[in-house]
């Protein structure tokens, strides 16, 4: 399959059969897609579903994407994002069980130091904090975020994806940094709060080391 | 720069997007002499640089491998649903045309004939009788040897035997075996066709007018000009009563 094909075109040979322009199409915009998935469902098995069923609907309608509205990653990020808000309305009722399941070793690898464990502990806080304080945004503020921050998508590519003005991206991102601010500065109170006698942020990871 | 102004740059510049010139420099000059809004740029670009770590460490994930062998199977699986599913829809379409050849042609062989038959003209009424080839039937002619077709196409069985197209110029009044429509028209005597050998005897029939491309006929067994295979030849089809071509003469 020659590299230099849009993905229009690869579409246009996937749609006539040929499973080596699906491959390629698969392996040039999957990432997105799951990157997506992964920040605003916070779970790398719904991430994985969701990109399978964009997919899948990708093969079954693909022939209904209509290239003037839009890149074809645009259209793929657009259909994860509507089963994704789907998936995450049905699944509010649910209470995740955090002690045996897949999720938890997942984290628990994330917390095995190599190098420097201060410092590989510390990061490893930080981004579990940012990622956490991404995830309880409330479900239209958490998409910008993920578009224009983490995916480094352009106003106009998010406003695609989300259907939506670019003024309101621009503002929906102004209150989500404001929102993220907020919660991460209260994480830390929380945190410093939660260890009363402590003194610096030193002393507070080398305790959450030892218990780890 | 007024705080409010500043506030609807800030994102863009902490986000280190790209922003005017004359609006990136005012803002700067802003911080310099606004504590707040420096305190909260500063927030800002903390959580880019945050967020970008974030971007960083999960930008390394990956689905799995399985995710896009079960899609490439499924793609494989609907492929082959969908070529089923447009083979079928081709072959009713192809049903449906060769339908409608079919009719067309019956009606315009019909036609022809009707025209041939329908239209006697003193120079054609012993003609009309020969078209009508009939032969007696069994129950009729019990006992006695049955007449056949070749007893109407003197010849055949040497053309079969020989199928060298023997030519025979005959003016129309002459004309004992065979049609011609123009008196212009020559004809050779009937050649038994290879195929007809194996058909139910030769009850009635009809003779029908074609165009034949010469290599239709080098293809089923004639001696012809190969260099001339493009060419078309004019000739009588002599159809029993099935409707199978039994027999053919060339007109010149």
């Amino acid at each position: 399959m020659p590299s230099n094909l849009t993905d229009c075109e690869l579409l246009q040979l996937m749609l006539s059969g040929n499973e080596e322009a699906f491959t390629a199409l698969y392996r040039l915009r999957h990432i997105n897609v799951y990157q997506f998935a992964l920040h605003m469902g916070g779970s790398r098995t719904l991430a994985e579903d969701v990109t399978q069923e964009v997919f899948m609907i990708l093969i079954r309608e693909g022939r209904l994407y209509d290239q003037s509205r839009g890149s074809l990653s645009a259209y793929l990020c657009g259909i994860a994002r509507n089963l994704l808000l789907r998936r995450l309305e049905r699944d509010k009722v649910y209470v995740p069980i955090a002690e045996d399941g897949d999720e938890c070793a997942e984290t628990f690898d994330q917390f095995v130091a190599e190098g420097d464990p201060l410092r590989e502990l510390t990061h490893n806080e930080t981004i579990e904090l940012v990622r956490q304080a991404v995830l309880s945004l409330p479900a239209r503020y958490r998409e910008v975020v993920v578009l224009c921050d983490l995916q480094e998508m352009s106003y106009i590519e998010a406003a695609n994806i989300l259907g939506c003005a670019i003024g309101t991206i621009r503002s929906r991102l102004h209150r989500a940094r404001s929102l993220l601010l907020d919660k991460l500065k209260a994480a830390e109170i929380r945190k410093s709060g939660a260890e009363p006698g402590t003194e610096s942020g030193i002393e507070k990871c080398n305790t959450k080391r030892c218990f780890a | 720069m007024s705080c409010q102004n500043f506030e609807l740059l800030i994102i863009d510049l902490a986000r280190n997007q790209i922003v005017e010139a004359t609006a990136r420099q005012s803002t700067l000059a802003h911080l310099d002499t606004c504590a707040v809004c420096a305190q909260r740029f500063a927030d800002e670009k903390d959580l880019t640089a945050r967020l970008r770590v974030l971007a960083a460490e999960s930008g390394i994930d990956r689905p799995s491998q399985d995710v896009e062998v079960s899609l490439a199977q499924v793609f494989r699986l609907m492929s082959k649903d969908n070529a089923v599913a447009t083979d079928s829809i081709v072959t009713r379409r192809r049903w449906k045309v060769a339908a409608v050849a079919a009719a067309v042609l019956a009606v315009a062989m019909s036609l022809y004939a009707f025209h041939l038959h329908g239209r006697p003209s003193p120079g054609n009424i012993a003609t009309k009788h020969e078209n009508n080839v009939e032969t007696p039937k069994k129950d009729s002619t019990a006992g006695a040897p049955q007449p056949s077709v070749e007893q109407n196409l003197a010849g055949v069985h040497e053309s079969r035997q020989n199928p060298v197209v023997k030519h025979r110029h005959k003016t129309n009044a002459a004309l004992t075996h065979g049609t011609s429509s123009t008196n212009s028209e020559t004809t050779a005597e009937f050649i038994m066709l290879p195929t007809a050998g194996n058909l139910a005897p030769l009850e009635s029939g009809q003779i029908v007018r074609v165009e034949v491309m010469r290599s239709t006929l080098i293809a089923i067994g004639f001696p012809m000009d190969a260099e001339r295979a493009n060419e078309s030849i004019k000739a009588d089809l002599l159809l029993g009563q099935d409707g199978v071509a039994r027999a053919i003469r060339f007109l010149q």
